[in-house]
């Protein structure tokens, strides 16, 4: 047109008042003219950003067109609860009941004067697509009853009475029918509860974990190891849980190391701090196989072969001290480096060892003053602090010496270090770039950079832990932190995020009641009940390792029939055998709980907030269970929407999404604990999990009453379930648990979330300041909080402190007080390093309080106020971070120190090792499985789930871009699409952990993965009798056998069957 | 160079160092604007390419050097996905399949993470954010029968479309030298990004903007020199406009500007691993000296001003 080009037009508006009218007039007609006069004229006060907006009435026009769409009466603030760690605050904004969009809330300052707007705005794709869950075609907005076989698809809706009715009737009958097998004892066994993250909402976890509790049921099993997030060579090294720094202080680092953790697609929230870290000077390296989003975003990226990162660690580790760039100060003090070890038994040198009567749990160094072996202090069996030079020790680090036994025998005993310098002699820059494919220069420059830049950290992901030999994978990278003197300051550690592990709110134990359920591990659960089918021997733990001992017993029922049999075996060479045997010995020790145990096997299945057969290790054989309502006769799925599980159940019960309904929410992230708030009333006939289980206990009760009354015994927790009482347990009837609602509720003290919420922080140390901090860093809590603090808790008003904290933490985050009352950002082992303090807790220190003004008592270390050290632990046995382990399974597999062992190998249906390695990764389209079932992400990654390959293996296999291809091995099979991405490494090919199996044109990822239990994974340590403290001991998701699978290989071929 | 740089209204920059491809911008704006349900579901105002790579509507770069049309099968095509089977499947398939049939063979975004090179170590991308360049002297403005009623340009910046009265000519869409304004083909109308009007003019940013988790959007007015845009393009000039071949060619002056991806980490033998011919192409010869002035300033530490602004929060100032 010739009139665009008028040099008018090119300045901005231009439009006539005729064109404007005829516009009008032929188009909209002049009722809309007036009613968009008249809205104008209401919102002029607020019309000041786009002035131009008031100077044109077809502006106001096309306003008011546009403005419609983005019109609301309120927001709400919630909180995104996706168990992806980062636990993003979101704003929903609300017309009518519809929530019409969500935006980020971008409020972690509000409450938190230190930290600022570092964490903001936080929230990524994923949270910002929920609405489409909300409003979508696969939310379950009713019960749903199945009426076709298992997994077919075929549902009824029906009303919630019959629903709860039913699913009541049959626990029941299946508690009747165990009750009259076993003597009336142990009845709810069979029935297992499975709901993974509670923190990411506590009291929809927690609800039914109680419910579990009351009804003596399984469970609930972990998640965590299961899941293959923990990371195991923490809790070796340190005895605890995961300890990692809040993001942060990640801006403190000079130097980071992202080792196997793609930020940029798995933690997008937490991205920024390492592009901010960056610009303000820090010098970030990314290690992994790909070239991603998080490679780009480096300095420096280096490329490693899949499963290799532990010989690359062992590489730098000795170049770090053939350099001397190690922190010899640091070393001697914080690490078991100088403690003598014996040559013979290569077991640490002990008290008992040399004196008559003397401890086994009092080690030694070598003291250079005295020139004799001396008691370490700190060590396990020591009271003592770290603080060497009070008490005038200074041991050698690297020597070897000839000590007289108490029987006379002299044996010769080398330190830690020395003998791990031995051991890294063959990890020279050379054979670690044969292993690894990193050139030797580049061993060299990580060398240079952790011995010259500090602080340092590295932080870890799924994509070094989950590996079979994840806790070789930790223990290097750790040991490389502890070297150069880098963990417990500021800025350091070894800070490794996968999943939302942290249970901040120790609380939840108290109202699930966990401990007093049957908390067990998962990944032996399944590997021992669904994988291996142990019961099918009908013999006890005791009686298949006798058996195993004695030869009668040489194969395990499961997985697979013929030659693919699980063998069992105590002979060494044997090494699948001989792994399966110490798992099952260490099963019969009972060193890691499994319900029910064997004869005994599960009969039914409770699944909330998770998804458990999609994300099943061993899936080919879970699925068999879940496809089969003869193993499993009931699985009930409490879900907003129709995921793989909820497919395959009997009963589907709809639940609120995370804008429809009230929560609480923590991550390992961040300090701050935030709530999940009801925007709108949930869609359809959805509730709460919190008024689900509380609606099923009220049936179990009936149920209950009707048939006469049950009642049985718990011989673990010695007690009698009374199924009658379930609801009035629930509801806390007598008002004795949570007594501050007495006389304001109507039937129990925690009959609504919001009570069980008071509840569950009052019992959270985390939630009471620091006492011995409190007076110096009081400025660093916000006014709001600062004056509950004085004005109700130091007044002994801890019901009204809790209570107001919680209409706080309703509006926006508030860091948690016992963190707000140190120094931030919080940073693990800093106490540990400043105070001498030994490893993890000072051992009695762990179990010391000291009490608040008010007189409520608060742990004195603040490590010990939330859930990280291991069941009655508090010291590890040398009281140091610890890299020698001389357990019995250790030097049996060879693992007393960090070693690298290559990667595991599946094989092909015809008996030959599968070529390539496949990950699952967490990349960004996903949190684990949620997400991948909604249209608005399946659209922006080709509409289905997909496998990434590189572009030589493409060419080798004949694969082009955009083909069906089938990936395999000897367990199963799935098919999808190919991408053929240069930046994927040869030799590998990746699925979307989590993708969902309605999205795969055959089978799916899990279908192929195996269980591969780890012995070392199953120890409890010390092993002598009668530890004051344990170094590694069970604990529901603070340690357990990790469900790794990162070692499945595959191969992988061009489809030509059908589409369905 | 020959583009200018905007010295009034509103501007964006985005830094293409940050970007990590998440798409948040591109799934706020397609939540909140519901581009799915008013206009067409293959409408994506705002998304993010991978680089080198199709883009979205497919090749349109290619299509727009060579001054080729697009067309209906260049956007995302019809998907319907099987959702209903979760529920009452008609199909014998355990468990049931949801993924569209047939297969589509492109979406937006078909390629993320592509780019170029052959193996992980000379592997090369970057993310590029695209959504409608709110240009001074649109084309699209200018070859609108309808011009400023159908299509308006505000002196803030902002050019709108006002669907009520498009004839669906789709002569603005062949005309767009970036290919952002769409067309829904069912309803014939065009649509495109509307810089958040209604909200901008609550005195709140667009979606994208805030939604960004990297904070790599700012937005601002270039003539403001508190806002962080002017401090990026005008003080520190490393924000550049995107393919000045095409700007110049349609004369253009574009009011997103992009800092160039220059901050990626070299191929092991310590070469650079962006394509120089490439990013000559998307934003000329000046992303050398912006790459230098990046690395000077961030020796400086967080002290430098420009460092100061790229790691702020809020990104924008209105």
């Amino acid at each position: 047109m010739a009139q665009g080009s008028s040099p008018r037009r090119r300045e901005g508006l231009l439009v006539t008042r005729r064109q404007f009218l005829k516009a009008v007039a032929v188009t909209a007609g002049l009722p809309l003219l007036a009613k968009v006069i008249e809205d104008i004229k209401k919102g002029q006060a607020v019309m000041k950003t786009l002035s131009s907006f008031r100077d044109s009435r077809v502006a106001m026009t096309t306003m008011y067109y546009w403005g419609q769409r983005v019109t609301y009466t309120k927001v709400v603030r919630s909180t995104c609860a996706g168990n992806c760690t980062q636990a993003c605050g979101w704003k929903a904004y609300v017309n009518g009941n519809i929530i019409i969009g969500l935006e980020q809330a971008a409020d972690y300052h509000v409450y938190d004067p230190v930290v600022g707007h570092e964490y903001n705005p936080r929230g990524c794709q994923r949270g910002a697509s929920y609405v489409r869950y909300i409003y979508g075609p696969m939310r379950v907005l009713f019960p749903y009853k199945r009426v076709g076989p298992r997994g077919s698809g075929k549902f009824k809706r029906i009303t919630w009475d019959q629903a709860l009715k039913e699913i009541a009737s049959k626990i029941i009958d299946i508690i009747q029918d165990e009750a009259a097998k076993y003597g009336g004892k142990d009845a709810g066994e069979a029935i297992v509860f499975f709901s993974p993250i509670p923190a990411y909402n506590y009291i929809s976890a927690g609800a039914g974990y109680r419910l579990a509790n009351l009804l003596g049921a399984s469970g609930p099993l972990s998640f965590y190891d299961w899941y293959c997030d923990l990371p195991p060579g923490e809790t070796i090294t340190w005895g605890v849980q995961t300890e990692e720094c809040e993001e942060a202080d990640w801006l403190n680092a000079r130097l980071i190391i992202i080792w196997g953790t793609n930020i940029a697609e798995s933690r997008i929230a937490a991205a920024h701090f390492i592009t901010n870290a960056k610009y303000r000077g820090t010098k970030v390296i990314y290690i992994g196989t790909d070239f991603n989003a998080t490679a780009r975003i480096a300095d420096e990226f280096i490329s490693v072969k899949p499963g290799t990162d532990a010989a690359l660690a062992l590489g730098v580790a000795k170049y770090i001290i053939d350099n001397k760039l190690y922190d010899e100060e640091y070393v001697k003090t914080f690490t078991d480096m100088p403690f003598l070890v014996r040559c013979d038994t290569k077991k640490f040198l002990r008290e008992s060892d040399l004196v008559e009567g003397g401890s086994p749990f009092k080690l030694y160094v070598w003291d250079a003053n005295t020139n004799k072996p001396v008691v370490a202090p700190g060590c396990m069996g020591d009271n003592r602090d770290l603080d060497l030079k009070k008490y005038g020790i200074n041991p050698v680090l690297d020597g070897e010496w000839m000590v007289k036994l108490k029987d006379g025998r002299m044996v010769k005993v080398k330190t830690v270090f020395r003998i791990l310098k031995e051991k890294l002699a063959e990890y020279t820059p050379e054979k670690v770039s044969e292993i690894t494919g990193v050139p030797p220069e580049k061993v060299k420059m990580l060398g240079e950079l952790l011995g010259k830049i500090k602080p340092a950290m590295i932080i870890e992901g799924g994509g070094t832990n989950h590996w079979f030999n994840n806790d070789l994978n930790n223990r290097s990278m750790i040991l490389l932190l502890a070297l150069t003197g880098n963990i417990g300051i500021n800025g350091g550690n070894f800070n490794q995020y996968t999943g939302q592990y942290k249970v901040w709110l120790k609380g939840l134990g108290k109202y699930g009641r966990i401990l007093k359920t049957r908390p067990e591990n998962a990944t032996l659960y399944v590997w021992v009940h669904y994988y291996t089918e142990l019961w099918k021997l009908g013999k006890t733990f005791k009686e298949i390792v006798a058996d195993i001992e004695a030869g009668r017993l040489t194969k395990l029922p499961g997985p697979l029939p013929g030659k693919f049999q699980e063998p069992v075996s105590t002979d060494p060479r044997n090494v699948r055998g001989y792994r399966n045997y110490l798992i099952l010995k260490a099963l019969a020790e009972g060193w890691v709980p499994v319900y029910p145990k064997p004869p005994k096997r599960p009969r039914a299945m409770i699944i909330w907030r998770g998804n458990f057969l999609n994300q099943s290790k061993g899936g080919f054989k879970t699925l068999e269970w879940f496809k089969d309502p003869k193993k499993l006769e009931l699985i009930v799925v409490i879900d907003f929407r129709m995921n793989t599980t909820a497919v395959f159940a009997d009963y589907v019960l709809p639940t609120a999404t995370w804008y429809e309904k009230f929560d609480i929410e923590t991550t390992p992230m961040h300090v701050y604990i935030q709530a999940l708030n009801a925007a709108a009333q949930p869609l359809g006939e959805a509730r709460s999990d919190f008024e689900i289980f509380k609606m099923l206990a009220k049936a179990i009760s009936m149920e209950a009453a009707r048939r006469g009354g049950v009642r049985f015994y718990d011989t673990r927790n010695k007690v009698v379930h009374d199924l009658t009482k379930v609801y009035e347990e629930f509801i806390d009837a007598k008002c004795k648990e949570n007594p501050f609602f007495k006389g304001l509720c109507s039937e129990g003290c925690l009959e609504t979330p919001e009570m069980a919420a008071h509840f569950i922080l009052k019992h959270s140390p985390v939630m009471y300041p620091d006492p011995e901090g409190y007076a110096k860093y009081k400025d660093q809590l916000a006014p709001e909080v600062r004056k509950l603090i004085e004005e109700k808790l130091f007044k002994g008003d801890v019901d009204g402190y809790i209570y107001g904290l919680l209409q706080l933490i309703k509006k926006h985050p508030v860091p948690f007080p016992s963190a707000q009352t140190r120094k931030r950002p919080h940073t693990p082992w800093r106490d540990n390093v400043e105070k001498y303090i030994p490893w993890p807790a000072g051992g009695k220190l762990h179990y010391e309080t000291a009490k608040l003004p008010g007189g409520v008592k608060v742990p004195v270390l603040f490590i010990s106020r939330y859930l990280s050290v291991v069941p009655h632990g508090g010291k590890t046995l040398t009281g140091r971070q610890q890299f020698y382990i001389d357990h019995s399974y250790f030097l049996a597999l060879g693992e007393e120190l960090p070693t690298y062992k290559p990667p595991e190998v599946d094989p092909l249906p015809n008996g030959q090792p599968a070529p390539l390695k496949m990950n699952t990764p967490h990349e960004r389209w996903g949190t684990h499985s949620t997400f991948r079932d909604m249209d608005l992400l399946l659209r922006l990654q080709r509409y289905m789930a997909t496998v990434a390959i590189s572009k030589e293996d493409a060419a080798k296999y004949g694969i082009r871009d955009g083909d069906l291809v089938e990936v395999y091995n000897i367990y199963g099979s799935f098919v999808a699409m190919a991408r053929v991405l240069p930046g994927v490494k040869p030799g590998e090919v990746w699925v979307a952990n989590g993708a969902e199996m309605t999205t795969f044109v055959k089978g799916w990822f899990n279908g192929v993965t195996p269980i591969r239990p780890k012995p070392t994974q199953a120890v409890q340590y010390p092993e002598e009798a009668k530890p004051p403290f344990y170094h590694i001991h069970y604990g529901w998701n603070l340690w357990g056998v990790t469900g790794n699978e990162c070692d499945t290989s595959v191969a992988i071929r061009k489809y030509k069957g059908s589409t369905p | 160079m020959a583009v200018k740089i905007p010295d009034s209204g509103y501007v964006f920059v985005i830094d293409l160092n940050k970007c990590i491809g998440c798409q948040a911008c591109a799934v706020a704006c397609k939540v909140w604007w519901k581009t799915d349900q008013y206009e067409a579901p293959y409408i994506w105002w705002r998304i993010v390419e991978t680089r080198p790579g199709p883009g979205y509507p497919k090749n349109w770069l290619n299509k727009k050097m060579l001054g080729l049309e697009l067309k209906r099968e260049d956007y995302e095509p019809e998907a319907k996905f099987r959702y209903e089977n979760l529920f009452n499947n008609k199909e014998s398939t355990v468990p049931p399949r949801i993924y569209p049939l047939p297969i589509p063979q492109f979406g937006p975004n078909w390629d993320w993470d592509k780019g170029e090179g052959n193996k992980p170590e000379d592997a090369w991308f970057f993310y590029l954010p695209m959504a409608c360049m709110h240009c001074d002297n649109p084309a699209c403005l200018r070859v609108c029968p309808m011009p400023g009623t159908a299509i308006i340009k505000l002196p803030e910046g902002p050019v709108l479309v006002n669907p009520e009265f498009c004839g669906g000519c789709m002569q603005c869409v062949q005309a767009c030298p970036y290919a952002r304004m769409f067309f829904s083909f069912e309803r014939k109308k065009a649509s495109h990004c509307i810089m958040c009007a209604p909200l901008l003019e609550r005195g709140e940013p667009p979606v994208c903007v805030r939604t960004c988790p990297q904070r790599a959007i700012y937005f601002g007015r270039i003539d403001d020199p508190a806002s962080p845009v002017y401090v990026l393009a005008k003080e520190y000039k490393v924000a550049l406009p995107l393919l000045p071949v095409l700007a110049e060619k349609h004369g253009v002056v574009p009011r997103v500007l992009y800092i160039p991806p220059v901050l990626t980490p070299p191929k092991p033998d310590g070469t650079p691993r962006y394509d120089e011919k490439y990013m000559d192409l998307m934003f000329g010869p000046d992303w050398r000296r912006v790459k230098q002035v990046l690395e000077q300033e961030r020796a400086k530490g967080p002290k430098s001003k420009l460092m100061q602004v790229l790691t702020m929060y809020p990104t924008w100032k209105l």
